[in-house]
């Protein structure tokens, strides 16, 4: 064995360089502040490790990227694992890059010899940070997307070529597989290639000038292997530790719905540590100018881009070798110190505020969790869908979402429908309806719906027809027969009629084929045998037609699928409310108007309304 | 690293040398052991994802239709015909997929599973795919110049594969032709199935 390792020394040298390595001197002994470069870099190496493999699942396009990394997350074995680790531990680094900076900062270890290396850091700082946003987009799930094309707006700003540079970025004029292709480039190559030059060049640097030793010193000189080894490893394990709480809490990383550039989600956020920027920016109002520059430059490129070359002046400042009188602290370490604690405090401040401003603001916060939710639902329910469909089609995630009445349903109700009707009380998007001007459509054709409809006590209210022409006709108008009927007729009833109803809205309500009522219709198919009759003997066919031409509005049929669907295509069609419509518009393409809805819109507004549970994902 | 153990030991005390060592060991002990499952947890991670194809050990031959049984001519030659059917790639459903190609004849007058033959068009040698020869009454594969006999044989003794085409079980359902439609490993002599 001993003469395998000679015959390799003697050609390589390598025990020269493990002794060089391993026995480099840690004057006064070991310390846990010097940890932070160690744990940095073992934070890289868990990232290539990780990153290399999750590059071997991963596919960048729009229409393969979210469903790739879907399949990590959810059906690889130990995926969600990795992809977790990759995640968090990208996380965790930036804040040991900030603990790194700010040791090095305090120990006076960025003034001169050590210039250099402390561009060096900062270069990776710039870098690490730039991996992360390039990360962000990767999933190209909804968050990713609005967050990332923020980002790529700013770029834009940049004096001059702004317009070009955005281009190049997002490898055309609009996000597609390009931008997709371009941000793994440089995620996965260009960027992690300029990382590992400038850590050869750091630690060169750093083993150049040695340790800038914390004075007083706390006891004799070690060397790094073991004394220094050992804090490191229990601060690498600490890390590993941190990183694995998450992974484990968050069952890996949240993969929000698939991008969708048609639906604006206005909770897409940068990572946490970009919200200082984030908020920066809302300090700059774009119609003014500063010196004669446009504010947003101001907020995107100027101050961001001053404060980067402060920091890179630090070592010039901290050069300053005068001393403060009393407390004998050099004038430059006492600037540097001072400023980065300024940085400090203006990055949490200015991050609690935008954190505060989405939780708490009164005005805000409100629609902010909205959004939220509505964004966890939707990707919760294009997971459910996709175990569902037993796979992702070829044409994409999206596709499942775009085609879902549970997702689409309350969308399209609350932007055509909402203005008039409500849904349970709400839009359809959780959001709670003030004031209708119809019914609450709710439950619409069940029995519990029909049931009240069919009463004196709740026709005239809000949830049913209060708010309409039939029950507050126009002057000169008469309210509707149906309501006359229910209080004249129905409202004389005896135990006999009133059983009779009860049974013609069992009926009724069948008409409908709710999905929810098939095994209580399937119990009363008797009774509903009898509807025609009881149709004719409680005079309903006086005004309404029952299989057959006839008066209106049809009760064939009623609630089916077919009768709301052209119900709601046109309300004023003969067979519907005919010239009583109140003032429901026709959504459907008539006497040669185009439709205000498709007709696959007004299906899943249907097929929706007609399903009972909103929350199912 | 731990190769370089005891490089350069400065001396010590002779007294203080049990002590010293001890601590000096368990040190060294505690960094190899950190060390591991600090580097074990993401590298385990990363290679138990990275090996999880082979956890995948499913085996099926795969049902397909791929004609009526009228369209082939009784002793008329080869024809190839597509396999389509529903795949799932990874994350991909696809509905309709072209997976792969058979040669089918009718070799028998009746129309029982017997009367038809039906290969997979795949070269048992190295895979690529073979072509039917009207003048030379065989299969001929491109790319290495393997022959087969209209009954799959090889028919050339210098041909590279080492055995004649991989027939496919063949099953007649009202006028329909069916194949179990399955891939076998390459280059070997043995006809055994593959994933």
């Amino acid at each position: 064995m001993k003469g395998i390792f000679n015959w390799l020394d003697e050609r390589t040298g390598y025990r020269g360089f493990v002794k060089d390595a391993l026995f480099e001197s840690v004057p006064g002994g070991a310390r846990w502040r010097y940890v932070w470069g160690s744990t940095l870099t073992f934070a890289i190496v868990m990232q290539f490790i990780t990153g290399i493999i999750l590059w071997m699942f991963y596919s960048p396009s729009s229409q393969t990227a979210w469903e790739s990394v879907y399949f990590i997350q959810e059906e690889v074995p130990g995926g969600w694992i990795l992809r977790g680790i990759h995640h968090w531990t990208a996380q965790v680094m930036t804040v040991l890059l900030l603990l790194h900076l700010l040791q090095v900062v305090i120990d006076g270890a960025y003034r001169a010899p050590r210039e250099i290396n402390f561009w060096f850091g900062m270069g990776l700082l710039g870098i690490t940070l730039a991996m992360s946003l390039t990360g962000y987009l990767l999933p190209w799930d909804q968050k990713g997307y609005w967050a990332t094309k923020v980002a790529t707006s700013l770029t834009s700003t940049v004096p001059f070529i702004g317009d070009s540079l955005q281009r190049l970025v997002v490898g055309g004029s609009e996000y597609g597989h390009y931008t997709l292709t371009r941000f793994f480039a440089l995620h996965a190559g260009v960027l992690p290639f300029l990382l590992i030059g400038l850590i050869v060049g750091h630690i060169y640097l750093f083993r150049r000038h040695g340790l800038k030793v914390k004075q007083p010193k706390k006891g004799p000189d070690v060397y790094f292997w073991p004394d220094q080894i050992l804090k490191d490893a229990v601060a690498c394990l600490a890390v590993l530790m941190v990183v694995l709480v998450f992974v484990f809490w968050q069952h890996g990383a949240h993969l929000s719905a698939p991008a969708n550039p048609a639906e604006n989600f206005s909770s897409a956020r940068p990572d946490w540590y970009f919200m200082f920027l984030f908020q920066l920016l809302k300090y700059f109002p774009g119609n003014e100018t500063i010196l004669g520059i446009a504010a947003p430059i101001w907020g995107a490129v100027i101050v961001p881009g001053a404060l980067f070359g402060a920091f890179m002046m630090l070592p010039f400042v901290g050069a300053m070798k005068w001393r403060l009188p009393v407390v004998n602290w050099r004038l430059g370490d006492f600037c540097a110190t001072f400023f980065l604690i300024l940085c400090i405090v203006g990055f949490v401040a200015l991050t609690y505020i935008a954190f505060d401003h989405d939780y708490n603001d009164p005005d805000y916060a409100p629609g902010f969790a909205a959004s939220v939710e509505q964004a966890n639902r939707d990707a919760a329910r294009v997971k459910a869908l996709v175990k569902a469909n037993g796979g992702i089609p070829p044409e994409g995630a999206l596709s499942l979402l775009q085609n879902d009445p549970l997702t689409q349903g309350p969308r399209l109700f609350a932007s055509n429908c909402a203005s008039c009707h409500a849904y349970g009380g709400e839009d359809g998007l959780g959001v709670a309806v003030k004031e209708t001007s119809a019914a609450d459509l709710k439950g619409f054709a069940s029995r519990e719906w029909l049931t009240e409809f069919m009463s004196p006590d709740h026709i005239e209210t809000d949830k049913y027809w209060g708010n309409t022409a039939f029950v507050n006709p126009e002057e000169g108008d008469k309210k509707s027969k149906m309501v006359d009927f229910l209080f004249d007729e129905v409202a004389e009833y005896g135990d006999e009629e009133k059983t009779m109803l009860e049974e013609l809205i069992v009926g009724l309500s069948a008409e409908a084929k709710l999905p929810a009522q098939v095994e209580l219709d399937a119990a009363a198919s008797e009774t509903i045998t009898q509807l025609p009759e009881l149709l004719e003997e409680l005079t309903c066919l006086d005004c309404h037609h029952f299989q057959g031409e006839g008066r209106r509005p049809d009760l064939t049929g009623y609630g089916s699928v077919e009768w709301m669907t052209a119900f709601i295509q046109d309300p004023s069609h003969k067979r519907f409310y005919g010239d009583r419509n109140d003032r429901m518009p026709s959504y459907g393409a008539v006497n040669d108007k185009p439709a205000k809805l498709s007709d696959r819109e007004i299906g899943l507004i249907v097929e929706w309304m007609r399903t009972p549970q909103r929350e199912t994902p | 690293m731990d190769t370089s153990e005891n490089v350069d030991e400065p001396e010590s005390n002779p007294l203080e040398e049990p002590e010293e060592d001890r601590r000096d060991f368990l040190q060294k002990a505690a960094c190899v052991a950190l060390g591991g499952v600090v580097t074990l947890v993401p590298a385990g991670s990363a290679i138990t994802v990275l090996v999880s194809p082979l956890f995948d050990k499913s085996v099926g031959g795969l049902k397909v239709r791929l004609t009526s049984i009228d369209s082939l001519e009784v002793g008329g030659p080869p024809k190839l015909f597509k396999v389509v059917t529903e795949r799932q790639d990874a994350w991909t459903k696809h509905h309709t997929s072209e997976i792969g190609s058979v040669y089918v004849q009718r070799t028998g007058q009746g129309n029982t599973p017997s009367d038809f033959q039906a290969f997979n068009s795949t070269c048992p040698h190295l895979g690529c795919a073979v072509e039917f020869l009207d003048g030379a009454e065989g299969y001929s594969c491109p790319c290495h110049d393997s022959t087969f006999a209209t009954t799959g044989e090889v028919l050339n003794q210098s041909s590279p594969s080492p055995r004649g085409l991989d027939s496919l079980e063949v099953e007649i359902e009202d006028d329909q032709l069916w194949v179990i439609y399955l891939k076998f490993k390459p280059n070997v002599t043995d006809k055994i199935p593959v994933a």
